[in-house]
Order: structure tokens, then sequence, then C-alpha cells
């Protein structure tokens, strides 16, 4: 009899993970979904000097009804060679537009800091607001002595929620 | 016993998957290849077509200068020194290299080159009339590569005015070597050189029309308003009271090869010299295009060859 009941438990047991995994699949596919309204409004150009700044730009809304904790990651790569340390300096700038409790837009601005991570690889955290619409440009400037090459900038930003 | 940890395992699992289950994101991502160059172009040339190479055949004791320019591409300012190496080789003793720069009022040019300007701005309101009062204004200057002028006019001189007009005065020369100081007035043009100044024409012009007579890379073609004749010389064809905001110096391109330094300018009962100044690592400002001469001081032991020289330019350390 004992020895059912833990079969029992077991067995429940299985299934709820079973249905979990069927969930984390599905909540993986959300994971990967992009965010729709993502654009970049500006790219950078396709030739640059070193020791000069550029800009590049994008756009999006927030897709949920919740404040979300924004992640952005910049990585510069380079196909022949490794980026240094601080070779590159990233700044970010944060528009935001949404509605307040009483239903007025609001507008507000914000600097973003950027750490790197390591040589190449740039992070900056902030939190967006629910339904709010965000632009945010980017500089990046390089040291005067990069070494010249074909240099790929990777830019994702991700949305991370509580609920 | 087996059966309790299976359960606690089940139940971390569990924990751990609704936990992780709670987090669901979004993303957006872009990807965008950059090609970056070299901040800063040595005669106007990058890395990849470095280093200038130049062949020199020199005894024992010779010095020698080559023209050379930076330009800065970068929106910061750029510390840059040189790297020359010789072949064959040479040591420190047997070789000194010395890079140089010249200043007035602040402003930095070195080396007139074909077809290319040295300019001085003028902020005190000077008119026309002033520069030329008392004898005139005047500017010397000493080849320092290129050898002897080969029969074309080798330099021009043009004034800028504050009312977007510019005054050419175009001497014609004879053959000339070394120092020398070039002086005009409003009807004559004259060299100390002791060599023969045999024309001199005035022009003033808008570039808006008129003859075109040669080109050049900052004011476009020289369209001109040809107003005296040759042989001696006429009057301005204005009424001097215009003000001058630059005095600008140029080469013709039929002059080829000709380098000269720039000595000293003397207007309105000044004169100022150039300074000579050595300098490595130079400092670029964002944009900056900067004149300067590498001279080479060959010890008298060393041994009679052709030489290589090979100039980088490098980011200073």
């Amino acid at each position: 009899m004992r020895h059912r009941r833990h079969r029992n438990v077991i067995l429940v047991a299985v299934v709820l993970l079973s249905a979990l995994t069927v969930c984390q699949v599905s909540a993986w596919s959300k994971h990967q979904r992009r965010i729709s309204s993502f654009h970049v409004t500006k790219r950078l150009p396709a030739s640059m000097v070193a020791g000069s700044t550029y800009e590049t730009a994008f756009t999006f809304l927030n897709p949920k009804q919740e404040k979300a904790y924004m992640r952005i990651v910049l990585e510069i790569t380079e196909k022949d060679s490794l980026v240094g340390f601080a070779e590159f300096q990233v700044e970010a700038t944060l528009h935001t537009w949404s509605r307040s409790s009483r239903g007025r837009p609001t507008h507000y601005c914000v600097d973003l800091s950027f750490t790197e991570a390591s040589g190449g690889v740039f992070e900056s955290r902030k939190t967006v607001k629910a339904k709010s619409t965000n632009y945010i440009t980017i500089k990046i400037c390089s040291v005067p002595n990069l070494m010249p090459g074909a240099y790929t900038f990777t830019l994702t930003v991700s949305l991370h929620y509580e609920k | 016993m087996n059966k309790k940890i299976l359960i606690t395992v089940l139940a971390i699992a569990l924990t751990v998957g609704i936990a992780s289950a709670a987090f669901i994101s979004y993303f957006g991502q872009v990807k965008m290849t950059v090609t970056v160059g070299q901040s800063v172009l040595l005669d106007g040339k990058d890395y990849t077509q470095m280093p200038i190479e130049e062949a020199a055949a020199v005894g024992g004791g010779e010095t020698f200068c080559k023209p050379h320019y930076l330009e800065s591409q970068a929106s910061v300012p750029v510390d840059l020194h040189f790297v020359t190496t010789f072949s064959p080789a040479l040591t420190d003793t047997e070789i000194v290299v010395t890079y140089s720069t010249e200043i007035i009022d602040g402003n930095t040019n070195f080396g007139s080159t074909d077809n290319e300007l040295v300019a001085f701005p003028i902020t005190s309101g000077l008119t026309l009339n002033d520069l030329f009062a008392g004898g005139g204004f005047s500017y010397a200057y000493t080849i320092i590569d290129g050898g002897a002028f080969d029969g074309a006019s080798p330099v021009i001189a043009v004034i800028d005015l504050d009312d977007g007009r510019h005054v050419i005065l175009y001497p014609g020369w004879g053959a000339r070597t070394g120092a020398h100081t070039l002086t005009f007035s409003d009807t004559v043009a004259s060299d100390t050189g002791g060599n023969n100044l045999v024309d001199f024409t005035i022009y003033a012009s808008d570039f808006a029309g008129g003859a075109q007579w040669s080109s050049n890379s900052e004011y476009g073609n020289w369209n001109y308003l040809k107003a005296s004749g040759s042989s001696t010389g006429g009057a301005l064809p204005l009424t001097g009271t215009e003000v001058v905001t630059r005095i600008a110096i140029q080469h013709q391109a039929a002059n080829t090869g000709e380098i000269d330094r720039l000595d000293s300018l003397t207007f309105n009962g000044q004169t100022y010299e150039f300074e000579i100044v050595e300098c490595s690592p130079f400092t670029l400002e964002p944009g900056q295009k900067l004149h300067f001469v590498i001279c080479y001081s060959f010890d008298p032991l060393i041994q009679p060859d052709t030489y290589i020289i090979y100039s980088t330019v490098e980011p200073a350390p």
C-alpha cells in the first residue's frame, strides 16, 4: 500500500514535470520572440574612421502592460583580431514616452551608462515603463589608434518581466 | 531512502522549473558591419600604403629635407610619432633625423608644394591701402627642395577680402635659386634674389565669371578679370578700402617639384618671422592638416651610398 502511494507521488511528479516541460518550451518560444516594434532608425555608416564618434539609434514599444527590465548588449568584434579593452567608448540616451495614471502623455530622457564586461562587449541595464515607446541613441567612439579593419557591431536589446 | 532522494530531486526540479518559467522575455537584435579606417593619413596615404619610401644618394656630411603632411580624420586630438628606418641600416650616430614645422601667429604652416596654399589669416582690420602703403608687402622664402625654377611663374599671392572678392598678384619670374624676398606694391613687384622679374599682373576676381586661368583645390577654378597689362603691372582695380582677411601664397603646378620654406611675411611695417619648431610626437587636432619637414643629417663618415628611407606614422605610445 505504502509502496503504491510512493509510486503515485512519483507519477504525479513526473506528470507535473512533463507539463512544466511543455510550458517551458512554450515560454522558451516566447523568450525567442522578437520585439515586433523593434526598429533601427539610424544605422552606423558603412565606413568609419578611428578616433571619431558615430551614432546609431533604434526604437521599440514595450509589448506588455508591465514594467520591463531592459538589458542592452553591444558586442563589437573584428574578424582578424581581438578587440581590446577600452578601445571603444559607448554612451546612450533613452527617451521614453508613456502615459501617466491619469492618462496624460509623459516624456522623459535619461542617460544610459555602459560597462565593458570584456574587450568590446558593453552592457547597460535600465527599467522601461509599461506600454511605453522608447527611443535609444547610442554613440560609439573608438580610440584613434584602433586597428583598421572590418568590425561587426551586434546590438541586442532584451526585455525581462517579473510576472 | 533512494525514493526520498528521488522525490527531493523532483521537488527541486519543479521549483526551479516554475521559477524559470516566470521570466518570459522579448528581444530585438541588429548586426552592422563597418569598415574602420585609419584616423590619420600621411601624405594622403593610410597604413595599407605605408611605409612611405624615399631613395637618396648621399655622401658623408649631407643634409636634406623632405616635406610631408599629416591629415587627421578623427574627431578627437591624436598624438603621433614617426618610425623612420634606413637601408642600408644607419646607427643614431650616423644619422640625425629631425621633424619640424613652422608657426606664425599661432597658425601652423610649412612648405608650399605645387598648387597648395599656405595661408596667413589677418584679423587686424588691415585694408588694401594699408597693405600696399610704405613700399607694399613682402614675403621671404627659401627653396629647400626641388631645385631651380623651371620657367613658369612659381609663386602667386592671393589676398582675400572681407567682401568675398580676391586680389591675385601674379609675378613672372626668371631662373632663381636659394632665398628670396618678393615685394609687391600696387604697381610694381620686385625680387631681391637678383634674378629677372619679367612680368607682374594684378587680377581682381569674385570668381563668378571671366576666363579660367588655373585651378586650385580651395578656390575652385581661377576665373579672373584681368585688370592690368603685362610688363609694368597696373593700379589696383579696387578702391583700396577693402579689408584684408587673409594672404595666401601658392605655387603653380608648372614648377613641379619645388618646395619652399616661407621665412617671413612683412606688411604694414611689421615683420612676422616664422618660428621653426622641432616636434615629435605631433599632436593633431580634429580635421587638422599639418605640413612639416623631415630633415636627415648624415654623419661625414658614413659610406656614400643610395639610402632607402622608410617612414611610417604611428599613434604615440
